[in-house]
């Protein structure tokens, strides 16, 4: 708290924060590469808000157009069409040196020729800071990373995770208005990674700068996220925070790339627009939310972790085979009418009545575990 | 590599090809210690021609000479190298603009005239426009051929160097020219070193340019020696060109472990 209010004081590119909730507004942006027979669609008419003091994820696969839509941001690209908003403010006049926007770069981009320190104290350097401001606020950010034993080392002698924290101290130090990252923690071993996420959240919510992250890893999106917005082929498929983009996908590529999920082809037997009727593999019969528009058939979803396999379960299948995952097992069924389905059971649990392939079983589910989907 | 070497007669032929292009070096530098005025006989080991050449008969004229060399090959070394490091900025950095590959062709084009054809085509131009011949003529043909020397190993350098870095500078409010001063410039510096003691090297040992443009009365250390040897060759030539290739040996050995080092820290 106490770091915010010394980093809110600055003022760059003429903008200031005022009450509005809204740190940036993409509105309409277009991006395309290229002309003719050549020209590439990267971002088609993305639409949204980041607010103050958000961690706002860009969740999706490779070549969607993420990092496009960060360095449009940054100021690294033009829009094909559209505007990009900081706190209000056109972003299109502004270049990228007069925006108080810092980036933390997928391959962090560390000046080998500068010490740990000098890296961090570079963007107040260039404001015209003096010296022991420059000093204080280098120590502050070298504090709040764990970095101050390794203030005088060049890049080249850190680890990478090590080198990480350079990057996001010297992208903090200038107290931006937004920070963005490009998968900061993609380089990152797996403990590292997860030990990362949790003090990248940690300094977001210290700090009070509100985070544009980009990853094409769910699991980072879900645990660290305020909001996230999903985008395929330069396209915005959803967005929302990650209970809302996990428990109601919108559509068929949300529900299939954040997380697990069986996607089951239903007939719709009657039922109203909001609550329609669904028949699953030509069995049971279900009242469901979900908008139907009139259709006679969708696609539904249902996670593995809200089916449950037993002996008695309402939809007869038969076992096809076990994956082991530590503290889950995936059972691979097929249903009467041959449609796969994965359940999700939790190891050691109560009911640990053992499955085996060429087992026949059935399935149960809550009509409430069921999502229709838009195709 | 390791079959190359198994091919019959292929060790017999290197040997042939080294002794064809250094012996005659080898000779000159051992006749260089001739104690006898003989450019054939060996008279025994003594540094007298050495010592001709500085305080001897001659040696005003070689002094004169040497220092002109010196201060083209800096001047023009210099110049060159700034002219080389803002063409690989433009052809690099630039992004695409008209005229691109013929500006790549014109940087590189003193490389593939003969230099013959450079040489008569300067001493035309400046004879035309009735540029009086010296030192700046000298100077300016210098510039002109050094630029693809210095030019080549800076381009690859700035080759090597992510267009991130100078974007994390700006992204950290760093101007333009802040970007490429203290990012930039220090990152490509191997190349640029590289490149200077490249070019540095060229114009110093350059002959036939030289000798069609410059004034009378005015040498440079090859042109003195060409003089000096036309009148016969005395031990004291010999002196003279061992004393260079050092410094040539000197100068292309640092470009290269200058440019090996940047490579290695980068
Ligand atoms: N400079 C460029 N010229 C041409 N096409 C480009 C350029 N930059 C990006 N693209 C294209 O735009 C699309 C989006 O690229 P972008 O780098 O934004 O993807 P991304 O979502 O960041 O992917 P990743 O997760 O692999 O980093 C890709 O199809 C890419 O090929
Ligand atoms: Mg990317």
């Amino acid at each position: 708290m106490q770091l915010r209010h010394r980093l809110s004081n600055t003022d760059r590119g003429g903008i200031t924060v005022t009450s509005s909730t809204k740190a940036v507004e993409i509105v309409g942006v277009h991006k395309h590469f290229g002309a003719g027979a050549h020209k590439a669609v990267a971002l088609d008419n993305i639409n949204l808000d980041v607010r103050d003091n958000e961690f706002f994820t860009l969740l999706g696969p490779s070549g969607c157009g993420k990092t496009t839509l960060l360095r449009i941001i940054a100021g690294f690209e033009s829009v094909s069409d559209g505007d990009v908003l900081l706190y209000g403010k056109r972003l299109a006049e502004l270049a990228p040196n007069k925006r108080p926007i810092n980036t933390v770069f997928q391959n962090y981009a560390l000046f080998p020729h500068f010490s740990v320190a000098e890296n961090v104290g570079f963007g107040l350097r260039m404001l015209g800071k003096s010296k022991s401001e420059i000093d204080d606020r280098v120590k502050e950010m070298l504090r709040l990373t764990q970095l101050q034993a390794m203030a005088e080392r060049k890049p080249s002698q850190l680890s990478g995770g090590q080198q990480q924290r350079v990057a996001l101290a010297r992208a903090l130090a200038p107290a931006p208005k937004l920070l963005l990252l490009d998968e900061p923690l993609s380089a990152l071993d797996l403990k590292l990674r997860h030990q990362m996420r949790i003090e990248l959240k940690q300094i977001q919510q210290e700090t009070g700068i509100t985070f544009v992250f980009v990853t094409h890893d769910q699991d980072e999106a879900l645990s660290m996220s305020d909001r996230i917005a999903v985008m395929s082929a330069g396209k915005l498929q959803q967005v929302g925070t990650a209970e809302e983009i996990y428990e109601a996908p919108r559509n068929r590529f949300v529900a299939d790339f954040i997380g697990e999920t069986n996607l089951i082809d239903a007939d719709i037997v009657g039922g109203t627009e909001t609550h329609p009727r669904v028949r699953i593999a030509g069995g049971i019969e279900m009242d469901v939310a979900g908008v139907a528009g009139g259709a006679r058939s969708a696609c539904i979803s249902i996670r593995p972790e809200r089916i449950t396999l037993s002996h008695d379960g309402r939809l007869p299948c038969v076992v096809d085979k076990l994956v082991y995952l530590g503290t889950d097992t995936h059972y691979h069924v097929r249903l009467g009418d041959g449609t796969p389905m994965i359940v999700r059971r939790q190891n050691g649990g109560s009911d640990a009545t053992a499955f085996r392939p060429g087992d026949t079983a059935g399935v149960t589910f809550d009509p409430a575990a069921i999502k229709v989907l838009a195709s | 590599m390791s079959r190359l070497r198994n091919y019959p007669g292929f060790l017999g032929m290197t040997i042939f090809c080294l002794v064809l292009l250094y012996a005659p070096l080898i000779i000159v530098m051992i006749y260089s210690f001739n104690e006898s005025a003989s450019i054939t006989r060996w008279g025994g080991f003594s540094l007298v021609w050495y010592e001709d050449v500085f305080f001897g008969a001659e040696s005003a004229k070689f002094k004169s000479a040497a220092w002109n060399s010196l201060v083209i090959a800096v001047c023009a070394a210099t110049s060159a190298t700034v002219i080389a490091t803002l063409a690989a900025l433009a052809m690099l950095r630039g992004g695409s603009f008209r005229g691109k590959s013929a500006s790549f062709a014109l940087i590189n084009l003193p490389l593939m005239v003969p230099e013959i054809v450079t040489a008569v085509a300067t001493l035309i131009f400046f004879s035309t426009i009735g540029f009086q011949r010296g030192l700046l003529t000298i100077l300016l043909a210098h510039i002109v051929f050094c630029i693809p020397f210095a030019y080549l190993p800076i381009a690859a350098r700035l080759q090597g160097i992510e267009a991130h870095f100078e974007q994390a500078a700006m992204d950290l409010y760093a101007s333009r020219w802040q970007a490429f001063r203290l990012v930039l410039m220090p990152l490509m510096m191997p190349g640029i070193i590289a490149g200077f003691l490249l070019a540095f090297i060229i114009s110093l040992d350059d002959f036939i340019i030289t000798n069609f443009v410059k004034g009378a009365g005015i040498e440079t250390l090859p042109t003195a020696i060409f003089g000096a040897v036309k009148q016969g060759i005395k031990p004291n030539i010999m002196a003279i060109s061992t004393l260079m290739l050092l410094v040539s040996v000197v100068f292309v050995t640092a470009s290269y472990f200058v440019s090996k080092l940047g490579n290695q820290n980068r």
